[in-house]
């Protein structure tokens, strides 16, 4: 009769007499603590620099002080918060940062697509150069850039009334100030924008370029078909990046050039703060602005930063 | 279904030559492979006809009609990538949808067709998903999809399958190749996988270093290299390929070499005898075609060592190395076991209808014709040009 013997699994392999390597208590701390070693010279800055001014600034929006050490700080709860909410100028603040942040755009996104898309064929040592002159403004110092270009918007003698053929006075006139800020600070910020588009071209894959246009894709489809939603992260980021710091670019302009004037033409939310704080020494309402400015580009942040999480593609 | 001729196409990067003048004619309907080492400008190829790449010379026919001018969108040609270029930010629906939607076919018409596509591949469950939530069989599917959806003149294929692992790769092909029997499509399929290129192929073209260097059916280029690439490139393990003085005589070809002494006769067995005009030849025969013998066995026209034996479950492999230690080596396969040990004397007989031989300057394949004074050189690897043959219809 034949016999059928199941064929045994393969035995475990016997237990090595080699006790475990074991650390000692301390070299295991230091392991432990390593990536909080690292990161503890940027959490540092971040405390000194952010959250400490953070907290203090909710102290003294609560307070009335007119930031003399020698005088007495008062309490007065949310009364500034109140003041500063109700107050008609910061309405004005508002609109005037609003049309910076509408009239910037076009300098952050618009056009770096435009050049950033054209530019796409320059290589080699052409596209160094043409890089290192796109991005020159952002290099100047904005005070320096706001001295030179009051002379270029003088009424009188300036360049640019010259080559446009016009008459009008640019910092003195509210529309013409407006435009006159925003195209200024575009100038200044178009080179960096440009770059970051740049680079967010050059991470996408000619691949899907190739692909379209084998599928039968124009140019001109090509482009608003694939590249731009390809895009879409990049020009959520600059305009998260408009959003927020639109009236900290034109700040130093603002203060060479305008003063926050004709009348309150040019005053943004950032020189109303500074107004606040620093014109006024009203400590408390310049904080309680800046409270209010902080939790509302924090909401704005929050929903462009979750758009940009849903619209990036990651595709290994 | 469109027929594919290209002439003297070229190109080169500055100083660096890709593709060095190829001329192949792909039938209509037939599958033509385009086999070669990695560097080989096999890609480079694929893209200048579907006119990615522009070239330096040369031109592309699609139909008759010179096309190298003509935009990749106007070649009426489809093409699946190597990395399937899935658009990322579009669903599989809008990815297969994509060729017609640019052509401005109307939406009902585009949904229809996607649909059909999409149940052939089975792929209609995953419609809505986007390429990032999809395995990478289906987003070979999808790619392949997007290529079928709008029944093009052809398909060109640029390493389809080399992202897929092994067990997806054997039933992808067999899927692709069924494929290609049902629509009678025209594919040009670019690949350094020789598994892919024989089992798939009308014929097999190979490259090597921008040039063309043989065009055959898949039996043709394994049973008759044209040259010692071909020899070494395709068959795995590759074709033993060793450096022999001959005799070259009015009775055959005698070949000596450390550890091997073998005739090759016009007619009729036995040795050839040592008279005719002496020449240097490279001698090839397939791992396959190696018989093991006693050492002392008098069919035993190899000796040598076993150095080396390897179980590949249902075949083995022996490596021996030829007469004294440092001798040449050559690879013996066959089913397992192949009875031999290493370290152990062995002998190998090879019939002599098996045994290639080459030119060792040219590399170039050498058929033994009987009576003829010297050898003369093997069937063109390369075309007839195009401007030699008759065209249906002059060109533009």
């Amino acid at each position: 009769m034949t016999l059928l013997v199941e064929v045994p699994p393969p035995a475990p392999a016997p237990a090595a007499e080699v006790p475990p390597a074991r650390r000692s208590a301390g070299r295991r701390l230091v392991g432990a603590a390593a990536p909080y070693l690292y990161l503890a010279p940027a959490l540092a800055l971040l405390v000194v620099w952010t959250y400490r001014p953070l907290l203090q600034a909710v102290q003294l929006s609560t307070l009335s002080w007119n930031l003399l050490p020698t005088s007495p700080a008062t309490p007065v709860g949310a009364a500034n918060f109140r003041e500063v909410l109700t107050a008609p100028e910061l309405g004005d603040a508002v609109g005037v940062t609003a049309l910076f942040i509408v009239g910037l755009l076009p300098f952050t996104i618009v056009l770096p697509v435009v050049i950033a898309l054209s530019a796409r064929r320059v290589r080699g040592r052409a596209r160094t150069l043409y890089q290192a002159l796109v991005f020159a403004p952002m290099l100047v110092a904005p005070v320096a850039s706001a001295a030179i270009w009051q002379w270029l918007l003088d009424p009188g003698s300036g360049a640019v009334n010259r080559v446009l053929g016009l008459q009008v006075n640019w910092l003195a006139d509210p529309t013409a100030a407006q435009v006159a800020i925003i195209v200024v600070t575009g100038w200044h910020v178009l080179g960096f924008a440009t770059l970051i588009v740049s680079a967010g071209l050059g991470g996408t894959d000619d691949e899907y370029a190739a692909a379209a246009s084998v599928d039968g894709a124009r140019p001109r489809q090509i482009t608003w078909r694939i590249t731009l939603p390809l895009l879409s992260p990049t020009l959520v980021f600059l305009t998260l990046m408009t959003i927020l710091l639109s009236a900290q670019w034109s700040f130093p302009l603002v203060d060479t050039l305008t003063q926050g004037g004709p009348g309150d033409a040019t005053t943004s939310i950032y020189y109303l703060l500074w107004e606040y704080g620093f014109r006024s020494f009203d400590a408390g309402h310049g904080a309680a602005a800046g409270l209010v400015f902080f939790v509302v580009f924090l909401a704005v942040a929050w929903v462009l930063v979750t758009l940009s999480d849903r619209l990036s593609f990651h595709d290994d | 279904m469109s027929r594919i001729r290209l002439s003297g196409l070229r190109k080169t990067y500055g100083d660096t030559v890709a593709v060095d003048g190829i001329d192949l004619d792909v039938a209509d309907g037939e599958f033509l492979v385009l086999l070669g080492p990695s560097g080989c400008g096999k890609s480079t190829l694929l893209r200048m006809v579907a006119g990615l790449i522009e070239p330096t010379d040369g031109r592309v026919l699609v139909d008759d009609a010179d096309v190298t001018a003509v935009p990749p969108r106007d070649r009426d040609l489809a093409m699946v990538f190597q990395s399937y270029a899935l658009y990322p930010h579009l669903t599989v629906a809008s990815n297969l949808g994509f060729p017609l939607r640019v052509r401005g076919e109307r939406r009902a018409v585009v949904r229809e067709k996607v649909a059909a596509v999409a149940a052939e591949l089975g792929l209609t469950e995953l419609l809505r998903r986007r390429p990032k939530e999809l395995s990478g069989g289906q987003r070979q599917r999808v790619a392949l999809g997007r290529a079928l959806v709008r029944e093009p003149g052809a398909f060109l294929m640029d390493e389809p399958l080399s992202n897929l692992d092994a067990k997806l790769r054997t039933s992808t092909r067999a899927g692709l190749s069924a494929l290609h029997r049902r629509l009678r499509a025209t594919v040009l399929y670019v690949t350094h996988d020789q598994v892919e290129a024989m089992t798939m192929a009308d014929r097999v073209a190979l490259l090597d270093g921008g040039r063309l260097v043989q065009v055959g059916t898949p039996a043709e280029v394994y049973d008759a290299p044209a040259t010692t690439f071909v020899a070494g490139f395709l068959g795995s393990p590759p074709m033993n390929l060793l450096d022999v003085d001959a005799v070259v005589g009015p009775h055959g070809v005698r070949a000596r070499a450390v550890g091997l002494d073998l005739s090759l006769p016009d007619a009729g067995p036995g040795p050839v005898p040592d008279a005719g005009s002496s020449r240097a030849l490279v001698l090839g025969v397939r791992p396959e075609h190696l018989v093991v013998r006693a050492p002392d066995a008098p069919d035993a026209v190899l000796r040598g060592r076993v150095s080396a034996v390897e179980n590949l479950g249902s075949e083995e492999l022996a490596r021996c190395v030829l007469g004294a230690d440092g001798g040449p080596e050559v690879t013996v396969r066959g089913p397992r076991p192949l009875g031999v040990v290493p370290g152990r004397e062995v002998g190998l007989a090879v019939d002599p209808a098996r045994v290639h031989l080459f030119d060792p300057d040219s590399g170039r394949r050498l058929e033994r014709r009987p009576g003829a004074v010297s050898p003369a050189p093997s069937s063109p690897a390369v075309e007839p040009a195009l401007d030699d043959r008759p065209l249906a219809r002059s060109l533009p």
